[in-house]
């Protein structure tokens, strides 16, 4: 019998070796993967390019989940995001604000902020206000993003990161402000209430792809994402054969 | 070139922690074990300083709201208000300066207990409503067959869960829903989640993403 953590190493290096083999593979030709279709992304450079215009604000949000905790993974999509949404949003009267629930990723908000502003020669534009801790526990976050919503002239309202049922109530909030809504996040619960109450939301591992799609999509989360969807292949397999082994009374090792 | 040092840092910690993670314990040799705890702990302390840094940020953000009479000003007086009070009230409690840290102590608990709490439950209440109003202007927002298919499924559990005479049977199709669909697809989610947490996870331990630095 195969033990957890022989899966978990295999599992680890097995990922490692395919997104660097995705990686060499797309260097090598030259030319970036196709991928599938995702709307919410399709259509966001043209609403950071309305907000921009308009001289509204972005507005991106963490969740409340801490860096350096269980939903660290859906914090850093969330960061990634916002790095790709800064770069278009600098030359913006008014810089994109961003929210988040717990003090870790605020801090990499601001980090975040101050780093693509000063590659875009713009560090006098930053204001490390900008990004800020909207309340330390999920309902006073959800209070905070709210108010943010109404009193920021938001155009667009992106929530990435880690959200229960309460991301229904902020994008209400949104909805309210006429603001366009993408919302992903690492929560059955939450991609649920997604999908009913934002403009799109993003469903399963999509949340992590931003990367993939974004401002030209960087090689390396491309990889990673056709690494994702091989993953995904070989689980469905490995499904459908644990499933006919079992109805043909095989045991397996 | 500046950004090597951070990397080199992050990349040596996080191979470190998943190497003694995925390590069992019983293999793991005393000191090994002992060093996995540490950078744990070392973890939540940095997060608990970064929680008062964002504490910090917070009334700063409503400090300059205040100062420029930006819209909500009015509601950032009492938030500073409230956080000044319970922050002061908090440190008294921490003294053992008698009778002002019991009472200070007590104001605190009055406060989590009597004005958090049920401010948070209200807003928490509000969710149904907001959910409704959501499911109502879903049908509006998208006329496709995925958003009637939502409808229709909501509307089956719903009726599903209500005593009707007569409608029993839509107990068994609630509950087939509920166990069957709904948990096969939950669980295509979760795998997906798991599958993208673990590419973003090894991307930043190889380096190749750094949300941080130069």
């Amino acid at each position: 019998m195969i033990n957890e953590s022989t899966l978990g190493i295999g599992v680890v290096i097995f990922t490692i070796l395919l997104i660097a083999l995705f990686w060499f593979w797309a260097r090598r030709s030259g030319r970036p993967p196709a991928l599938r279709e995702v709307d919410a992304f399709e259509g966001l450079p043209q609403k950071v390019g309305e907000a921009v215009e308009s001289g509204k604000r972005i507005h991106v949000s963490l969740g409340s989940g801490a860096v350096g905790g269980r939903n660290t993974m859906a914090a850093l999509a969330g960061l990634t995001v916002l790095e790709t949404i800064a770069e278009a949003a600098t030359i913006s009267d008014k810089p994109p604000v961003v929210t988040s629930g717990d003090g870790t990723s605020m801090i990499l908000a601001q980090d975040t902020l101050r780093r693509v502003y000063k590659q875009q020669n713009a560090e006098d534009l930053y204001d490390h206000l900008a990004g800020r801790l909207a309340g330390a526990s999920v309902m006073s976050y959800t209070a905070g993003v709210m108010t943010t919503l109404k009193d920021e002239n938001v155009s667009t309202s992106l929530l990435i990161g880690t959200y229960g049922s309460e991301v229904a109530l902020m994008a209400d909030a949104g909805w309210g402000e006429n603001a366009h809504q993408i919302i992903g996040t690492d929560t059955t619960q939450g991609q649920a209430l997604a999908y009913v109450a934002a403009d799109h939301a993003l469903i399963g591992e999509d949340v992590f792809a931003s990367g993939a799609y974004l401002a030209g999509g960087k090689p390396v989360h491309r990889a990673s994402l056709q690494a994702q969807d091989m993953l995904r292949l070989v689980i469905v397999a490995a499904i459908i054969g644990g499933v006919i082994a079992n109805m043909l009374g095989l045991r397996l090792p | 070139m500046k950004l090597r040092l951070p990397v080199a840092v992050a990349i040596i910690v996080g191979v470190l922690t998943l190497a003694l993670t995925l390590t069992p314990r019983d293999n793991l040799p005393g000191n090994l074990n002992d060093l996995r705890l540490l950078l744990v702990e070392w973890a939540a302390t940095l997060g608990a300083v970064a929680l008062m840094v964002g504490v910090a940020n917070l009334a700063l953000v409503h400090l300059r709201k205040v100062s420029a009479l930006s819209a909500g000003w009015v509601y950032s007086i009492f938030l500073l208000l409230a956080l000044i009070i319970v922050f002061g009230l908090g440190l008294l409690g921490m003294t053992n300066i008698p009778p002002y840290a019991d009472t200070a102590r007590e104001g605190t608990r009055f406060a989590f207990l009597y004005i958090q709490t049920p401010v948070e439950a209200s807003l928490a209440a509000l969710l149904l409503v907001v959910m409704v109003v959501a499911g109502a202007r879903l049908i509006r927002a998208r006329r496709n067959w995925v958003a009637v298919l939502f409808i229709i499924v909501t509307l089956a559990l719903i009726a599903g869960s209500a005593p009707l005479v007569g409608l029993e049977a839509l107990g068994g199709a609630r509950d087939w829903l509920m166990q069957v669909p709904a948990v096969g697809g939950a669980r295509g989610i979760l795998l997906g989640i798991a599958l993208g947490t673990i590419a973003t996870g090894l991307r930043v331990i190889m380096g190749a993403d750094h949300p941080y630095g130069e």
